[in-house]
């Protein structure tokens, strides 16, 4: 179309150039103009308001026709938007994404037109955080054989922030201790996959506590601990942390590579008292000679939802009892959601002894964890703001920011209309420019950019937490009859992310083949069923769906469908409306161009009423003076004859 | 003034033509449906508002469904309690009567028999299930 305009563009300078009027022509490019601005928003100009006399189009201050030349648009394939295209003014194209390798982009139509720089420093894992050791109970040769274990265990679903800051100290943090007070303190500092056992001890000999980990590192302290002999242990031993003691007498730790903080207590409490430790939900497990893996298993499992334990799926974890290589079980741990901030923290009784955590394989005898797989955050910064992501695809992240202690717990949108997709380490930059911004095309491309698909991740969100809140529910519930004993079963297969998770819903098909798994009854918190009459998990899936688990807790199943149809069909109302209110402007102009170039029939009649009698008048003129000129000529004159 | 062009007039009578069939054609929707709105965009609030208020009415039904389950499993529950109830009452005066020490071996043996049926059938009450 923008060549045919150009065409006749040159057509129509010939004709003009020999002095000709090519009315036909003109009117022909008039349609054609009208058609293309029904396509996109172009600003035409003519001849007479350029001083080069051209016949211009342009689309945003970029020409697409001037004169024969032309610009076309052309289509360009997004990389990073599923094979889809943008449209572009050609000799003015541009990639969103100038580094492909480190980040692909989707963006929408609302996206402002801005440049931003992205510096990926670490991709996610995008995996679940899972905890036991194959081969560690070497005599387990049966899940249901009694272990001989007696003691308690305790876990905890959690981490903190980057930043961990805590409560402020004049003096010192322990004194040289009294006869009765407690002289060993332990706790475990975690940060990503690193992670060290601390002790802080008392020197009887030497009078002062002396701090050492794991690793070998030791260093000896005051005789009263100060916050500065923690900081400076530290500082001394680990690169990834930088610590401080801050003006106002407080101990901050830093992960100097953005990983999430987790500390927690031993033996002692020495993390609780600085008022570092983390706060999620601990529970203790017990476990008597004559459990089995399953029954442990079970208790574990059944701890969800139960009084002041945790009570959503980010909280907790699921047991299970899998086979080593060699033939013996062994007891996993995996937190339900994926992502660094659910570490598992797995510590021992009361007193800090690790027995059992360490004979079931979870922890290691100096305390350290036994992790199969660790998860690791996706930490970009983008235009300077500092955030971190447990998926590589994302259009929220959680930002690092002071407010909330640097935990980065708050979802917040990275840049409106733009969806990240990581894939490599380094630095790319997103240009985002919007050549066509309105007419039929820009119509398509905005529902396809940001109508569809935000309408698809509402229903990915609605089936990604469905299937997670029942699978948390499901987990922690007993099947009946022969598996009266089996907790930890999915309901719906397991969906590790919520993009794309509406199109992989599907119910766990060991449930369809038997559907005695359906896990109905409650643990009595010995690791056995409540019996098989009992529908305590039942009631409590049902209740589901009046609980406020959607948009971050704030809709139920039911309210979260309502807005969403609402917003649709709010969305639908408005577009209609301004649809009719744009009809009825369009319709108002054409009226008025019309009352210009229109022909009125009634005003022809007139006219050639009009023109008839002027005709007529001119004949009667001409008559009168041929009558004159035939008595001037032939009657005057004769006289002489 | 304005001048008014035929093709004006044309135009305006084609375009309010339109909106009437418009209005016509959904009209004619709703005679046909029987439905009030076709889409969400049609009211969005009276379309939210209906489907709170037809998911209320599923939920009804269902509980209504539940309580009839419920009512059958105990009106069920119930007939079998009688039934064992005059079960055990047979077997009592079964006792009762073979207790008085007239009878011989094979009147004995016929209440024996008689006793062990009853058992049979007490069994089979306890198991008596409701729909599966």
């Amino acid at each position: 179309m923008i060549d045919q305009i150009a065409a006749l563009n040159e057509k129509i300078a010939q004709v003009k150039a020999v002095g000709g009027n090519p009315n036909d022509l003109l009117d022909r490019r008039d349609l054609l103009t009208e058609k293309l601005s029904e396509l996109i928003d172009i600003s035409v100009s003519t001849p007479l308001q350029e001083q080069d006399g051209d016949f211009k189009i342009d689309l945003h201050g970029k020409v697409l026709v001037q004169g024969s030349r032309t610009r076309h648009l052309v289509l360009v394939s997004v990389s990073g938007n599923e094979g889809f295209y943008d449209v572009q003014v050609e000799d003015n194209l541009f990639d969103h994404v100038d580094n492909t390798d480190v980040l692909l982009a989707a963006i929408e139509q609302k996206a402002p037109t801005a440049v931003h720089s992205v510096l990926v420093e670490r991709l996610a894992s995008e995996t679940n955080w899972k905890v036991g050791s194959p081969g560690s109970l070497p005599n387990v040769a049966s899940p249901d054989q009694a272990l001989n274990l007696h003691g308690d265990f305790s876990l905890q679903v959690s981490s903190g922030g980057v930043v961990k800051t805590s409560h402020q100290f004049s003096g010192g943090v322990l004194p040289p201790p009294a006869s009765n007070e407690p002289r060993d303190y332990i706790f475990r500092l975690a940060a990503g996959g690193f992670e060290r056992v601390i002790s802080v001890n008392w020197n009887d000999t030497g009078s002062r506590w002396e701090i050492s980990d794991n690793a070998g590192n030791a260093l000896s302290a005051s005789p009263t601990l100060s916050l500065q002999d923690l900081s400076d242990f530290i500082n001394t031993n680990y690169n990834s942390f930088n610590a401080s003691v801050t003006s106002d007498g407080r101990l901050s730790i830093e992960s100097s590579d953005k990983h999430l903080i987790s500390l927690v207590d031993i033996k002692g409490d020495l993390t609780s008292q600085l008022g570092i430790s983390d706060s999620a939900k601990t529970v203790t497990i017990s476990v008597t000679e004559e459990d089995s893996l399953n029954a442990i298993a079970n208790k574990i499992n059944g701890a969800y939802m139960t009084d002041g334990g945790p009570s959503s799926p980010e909280e907790w974890l699921r047991a299970s009892v899998e086979q080593a290589p060699d033939g013996t079980y062994y007891l996993t741990l995996e937190s339900q959601v994926m992502g660094e901030a659910q570490r598992i923290n797995v510590s021992g009784d009361e007193s800090g002894g690790l027995y059992v955590a360490h004979n079931l394989g979870l922890l290691n005898s100096d305390g350290s964890t036994n992790f199969m797989t660790t998860a690791e955050d996706a930490f970009i910064s983008f235009d300077g703001r500092k955030y971190l992501s447990s998926v590589n695809r994302f259009t929220e992240a959680r930002q690092i920011t002071p407010s909330d202690g640097y935990s980065a717990k708050n979802m917040s949108e990275v840049s409106s209309g733009i969806t990240l997709k990581l894939a490599g380490t380094g630095m790319a930059s997103v240009r985002v420019e919007h050549h066509v911004q309105g007419g039929k095309i820009y119509g398509t491309l905005e529902a396809r950019d940001d109508l569809i698909l935000s309408h698809l991740s509402a229903f990915d969100e609605l089936a990604y937490r469905l299937a997670l809140e029942m699978n948390a529910l499901h987990y922690s519930g007993h099947g009946m009859g022969e598996n009266a004993d089996v907790t930890g079963t999915a309901f719906f297969v397991p969906l590790p992310r919520q993009y794309g998770a509406a199109r992989s819903l599907t119910v766990n098909p060991l449930l369809e083949q038997d559907s005695s798994l359906i896990a109905a009854a409650a643990d009595d918190g010995e690791g056995n069923s409540l019996g098989s009459g009992d529908g305590t998990k039942a009631l409590a899936m049902a209740r589901l769906k009046q609980t406020k688990v959607l948009s971050g807790g704030s809709a139920d199943f039911n309210e979260f469908y309502l807005s969403f149809i609402a917003e649709l069909g709010a969305q639908g109302r408005r577009t209609v409306t301004m649809a009719e209110n744009q009809r009825a402007l369009t319709d108002q102009i054409n009226a008025q161009r019309q009352s210009v170039m229109g022909v009125n029939i009634d005003e022809e009649m007139m006219d050639i009423v009009k023109f008839q009698q002027a005709f007529n008048a001119m004949s009667r003129y001409i008559t009168t003076i041929d009558e004159m000129l035939d008595t001037i000529i032939n009657r005057m004159g004769i006289v002489g004859r | 003034m304005n001048r008014v062009t035929n093709s004006m007039m044309n135009q305006i009578f084609l375009s309010d033509m339109h909106s009437n069939l418009e209005r016509m054609l959904k009209l004619q929707r709703q005679m046909s449906t029987g439905k009030l709105h076709q889409k969400p965009s049609d009211d969005p609030l009276a379309v939210g508002r209906e489907l709170s208020i037809s998911t209320t009415i599923f939920e009804n039904e269902q509980y209504l469904k539940n309580l009839d389950d419920a009512m059958m499993w105990l009106s069920n529950t119930d007939a079998a309690l009688n039934q064992i109830t005059d079960v055990m009452q047979r077997i009592r005066e079964l006792a009762v009567y073979a207790g008085n020490g007239t009878f011989n071996e094979t009147e004995y043996a016929a209440v024996a028999e008689e006793i062990s049926q009853l058992q049979e059938e007490l069994m089979n009450t306890a198991n008596f299930s409701v729909e599966g």
